[in-house]
């Protein structure tokens, strides 16, 4: 007993050094895992303000035995609208004087993947002076989410010098997102790369539905139709993050329309592929059509438009 | 005293290794985007997974008709680590680069969109773990 009394300040002691060392051991291990956050920090305490429920999910950079999600580039159903013949109109795209509106770190997130849509789309039309606009409201933005390295004046000066050079630009383009998506997944924000993505889909159906009324055209009514299989993987990409309050908002308004898109039909038939080992090439011979009523593609143009309204205004 | 001294040194080994295996991972992915000549534009993103010994990573795609897409898919510093198989929504195969030599970059040309299941392991006999990185580039 009277051993017991003297070891007690001890084991006291031992048991604040003990939270001590865990408790520094863990700062560290925050510190190195936050690394180049910091300057995101401000906004995301104002996300969090607007909701208590809005906490970052810190999901693991790596899906261990999991599924990962993915949707088709803006710039393929760009190329679509220009092969078949649409004129360019820069009243489809979000205005970029609007950027300055965008004041929480999700929203910049969704304003920048529309603005990457917007991008692309000038782009591929040769749209000098809007594809400039939109890369340099691109630059605000990502600087504004704290992603360093992309969208910066060297790559504003690498697209200034490649002007008339599409494919350059395209690439340009291509990989500044592909950098925004590998930086923000190093630095646990896959929230925010999911609603980049997001924001980018959105833009681009809205450009499909726009064009699809005025110009009646059936392969983008067909693309349209088949983003019923892409919203899947949309919603099931946004899924792990609706903890937080905007990725929630995104991903319910998201499911509405996948609802309306629950009423078209995708018919798909397997065929066997064919494979060319000497040029590394598989054609996937499979079909697949989308039956879609004029009704139903009214439905889908009105709700993205919603859906798009409540993000850009 | 000695206990702490171990706790902080493991607590300092994962905070470095978490950074290896990023850093790791970028080199992968850097050295994986070799595989994709001027003619094909990156779909935007990179596709990741940390895999030990048997675990399968699976990453879902749309691809478009009239497309031709190149999958490159990475582990390592070397070709041939990465066996990867592409399926249809209803789990017929499509293609296997275990059947070409585990070959790091495969096209394919899409007669009619279609939603994708891309399941992807080590290859056992030359890596027991690994970053797998899975990069998509279409032509324009």
């Amino acid at each position: 007993m009277p051993n017991m009394l003297k070891n007690k300040p001890l084991t006291v002691f031992l048991k604040f050094s003990h939270f001590f060392i865990l408790a520094f051991s863990l700062a560290i291990l925050t510190a190195c895992a936050e690394g180049n956050k910091k300057s995101e920090k401000t906004d995301k305490n104002e996300d969090k303000k607007e909701s208590p429920k809005a906490e970052k999910k810190n999901s693991n950079l790596f899906e261990i035995e999991g599924k990962v999600f993915s949707i088709p580039s803006p710039i393929q159903t760009a190329f679509l609208l220009k092969d078949v013949g649409t004129d360019y109109q820069s009243d489809l795209l979000n205005p970029a004087n609007k950027s300055g509106s965008y004041t929480t770190t999700y929203d910049k997130a969704l304003a920048l993947g529309i603005y990457g849509a917007d991008l692309g789309y000038a782009t591929i039309f040769d749209q000098t002076q809007d594809a400039i606009s939109y890369m340099a409201v691109s630059k605000k933005m990502a600087g504004d989410l704290g992603i360093t390295g992309v969208f910066d004046d060297k790559m504003i000066k690498r697209f200034e010098e490649n002007l008339g050079n599409q494919d350059s630009l395209l690439v340009l383009v291509s990989d500044g997102f592909k950098t925004t998506d590998r930086y923000l997944k190093n630095n646990k924000q896959n929230d925010l790369s999911v609603l980049i993505l997001a924001g980018g889909w959105i833009e681009t159906l809205h450009f499909a539905t726009s064009l699809a009324q005025s110009s009646q055209n059936e392969m983008i009514k067909n693309r349209i139709g088949e983003q019923k299989i892409t919203i899947k993987n949309l919603v099931n990409l946004l899924a792990p993050y609706t903890e937080n309050a905007k990725v929630a908002e995104v991903a319910n308004q998201l499911n509405e329309l996948k609802d309306i898109y629950a009423e078209i039909e995708f018919n798909y038939t397997f065929k066997e592929p064919t494979t060319n080992p000497e040029t590394k090439r598989t054609i996937i011979n499979s079909e697949s059509n989308v039956v879609m009523s004029a009704e139903q593609l009214k439905n889908i143009s009105a709700k993205i438009s919603s859906i798009r309204e409540g993000i850009i205004n | 005293m000695k206990r702490y001294i171990y706790l902080f040194s493991l607590t300092l080994f994962l905070a470095s290794a978490q950074f290896e295996v990023k850093a790791q991972c970028d080199t992968i992915a850097t050295i994986c985007s070799e595989n994709f000549t001027k003619e094909y534009l990156s779909d935007g993103q990179e596709y990741r997974a940390l895999l030990i010994q048997e675990q399968t990573a699976e990453f879902h795609l749309t691809l478009y008709g009239g497309s031709v897409y190149r999958f490159g898919a990475c582990s390592g510093l070397d070709s041939g680590n990465l066996i990867f198989r592409l399926y249809d929504e209803e789990r017929n195969e499509i293609f296997s680069n275990k059947e070409h030599d585990i070959a790091p970059y495969w096209d394919f040309e899409v007669k009619s969109t279609l939603d994708v299941i891309v399941e992807a392991n080590l290859n056992q006999d030359k890596l027991s773990s690994g970053c797998a990185v899975l990069l998509v580039g279409f032509k324009p």
